[in-house]
């Protein structure tokens, strides 16, 4: 049944503020091959396109892009270093997009996005606000996990890198590390590891564990609850 | 009065794109307006925030009804909100349960949201700029949660770890994450997301993943110990 439609009509006094559109964004850039910059907006759009198909559309950009790494790759590592440094969501989806390749020629650009330093807090109220070094350390977790894939596939290049991680000025990012080599299932890097670990104060990495949400304590619902609404019926989704 | 401007980021990176196909539809855009607090706020939603454009996802209402779409149907079995169940299901009955009041403003630039309440205060959610142009579709309905638990009630209750980059040794961060507050919730959230979203994509997943990781190793007193 759908849900009454509230009038709302415009209340006496003061109201709120006005918001008017800024400088456009530039997306995901331009790409200095056109052709190469055509696949991988057609990617980054697939990514994010929605029905039956979408996964399977993604997977075949994907492949597309697979088949010219040795172009796609730099492409996609100079297009990072191009983008601002407020871009931070730009800049993550051309990581993830590098995740998702999977492809052996991106352990360069990973490396290269690793290494950079991250820039100083950008933020006045980083905990109400947005972590400008929190969106810098998303990127470079994700960058840690499309290491994490190359590895468990064998990559040797990969394997280095994330283990050089382990040594990260960022606990996230060297927690990120430690737990991806564990996964890699490599039981020398994982010596290595524990070996570089142990007897420092980041030994206890070696215990925080990745696990499933079943796994963990769950928050009791109904508890600190303002106003219990009435049952409600959703529309059915799209 | 404030009069402020905005630059729209990759829509499908942030997820607007997707979630935007759905929400342009008279019947949902009734139920998020009485649902999730816009209701009686219209004075805050329109003069540019997107009242009189609700399909327009680079206008905040509609980047919000994205936030509300997500929040409302990311369950596989979305119309079973009870308690007892998984917070992917519930979350939604609990930002219903706590946000009478939702408005958009834009803000000094320092917060992304804020929760009022308490005697002599007008209960509300004020969320800003950056909650539309800087976070994506699951990170705003983090927010929402996140808010919501104040609203319920659930203050910070300790400073936040050695190393936090939500500001090291600074009050706001939760104690330990039994102590169920604002950033368990949020966390917790997006770690259902992860594990379980559906009607999503699974970049974006892997976005709340990220996200969910960098609260719990940055916005506890105590590291759980475990990650996503």
């Amino acid at each position: 049944m759908p849900t009454p439609r509230n009038p709302d009509t415009p209340s006496l006094g003061p109201g709120g503020d006005n918001l008017e559109a800024g400088p456009s964004s530039s997306g995901l850039g331009s790409f200095s091959n056109s052709e190469i910059g055509e696949l991988v907006t057609q990617a980054a759009e697939t990514m994010a396109a929605s029905g039956e198909d979408a996964e399977r559309n993604y997977q075949r950009s994907l492949d597309r892009l697979r088949d010219r790494a040795d172009e796609v790759v730099p492409a996609l590592g100079a297009q990072y270093d191009a983008l601002s440094e407020e871009q931070y969501l730009e800049r993550w989806g051309l990581v993830q997009l590098l995740t998702d390749l999977r492809h052996p020629a991106a352990v360069s650009v990973l490396e290269n996005v690793l290494r950079q330093p991250i820039p100083p807090e950008r933020s006045d109220d980083p905990a109400h606000g947005i972590s400008t070094v929190g969106e810098e350390v998303i990127i470079r977790t994700t960058a840690v996990e499309a290491l994490a894939r190359l590895a468990s596939a064998g990559d040797n290049a990969a394997k280095e890198l994330l283990l050089r991680q382990v040594r990260h000025e960022v606990f996230t990012v060297r927690r990120a590390a430690v737990q991806a080599i564990a996964e890699t299932g490599d039981t020398d890097l994982t010596a290595r590891v524990r070996e570089e670990l142990s007897g420092t104060e980041d030994e206890r990495l070696l215990n925080i564990r990745r696990v499933d949400v079943r796994g963990v304590p769950q928050a009791v619902g109904g508890r600190y609850v303002k106003d219990a609404q009435a049952d409600d019926a959703p529309p059915p989704p799209s | 009065m404030a009069n402020c401007t905005y630059t729209v980021p990759d829509k499908n990176v942030t997820g607007d794109n997707f979630y935007g196909a759905s929400i342009c539809n008279q019947t949902y855009i009734d139920y998020f307006w009485n649902t999730y607090g816009f209701s009686g706020n219209k004075d805050y939603w329109d003069d540019g925030f997107g009242w009189e454009d609700a399909c327009n996802t680079d206008k905040p209402l509609a980047r919000t009804f994205n936030a509300c779409y997500l929040l409302t149907y990311s369950a596989q079995d979305w119309a079973n909100d009870d308690y007892s169940g998984a917070m992917l299901n519930w979350a939604r009955r609990y930002v219903r349960d706590n946000c009478d009041d939702l408005r958009s403003l834009c803000g000094d630039g320092s917060a992304i949201a804020r929760s009022f309440s308490g005697p002599f205060v007008d209960d509300r959610i004020e969320v800003y700029l950056g909650f539309w142009y800087s976070k994506d579709v699951p990170g705003r309905a983090e927010t929402l949660i996140h808010e919501s638990r104040h609203q319920g009630g659930k203050p910070h209750n300790a400073n936040f770890p050695a190393g936090s980059v939500f500001g090291a040794g600074g009050s706001g961060a939760d104690s330990t994450w039994s102590y169920e507050g604002a950033w368990m919730y949020g966390a917790l959230y997006l770690w259902w997301f992860f594990a379980q979203g559906a009607r999503t994509t699974t970049a974006l997943r892997e976005r709340a993943r990220q996200r969910g990781n960098l609260v719990i190793d940055n916005a506890f007193a105590t590291h759980p110990g475990f990650n996503i």
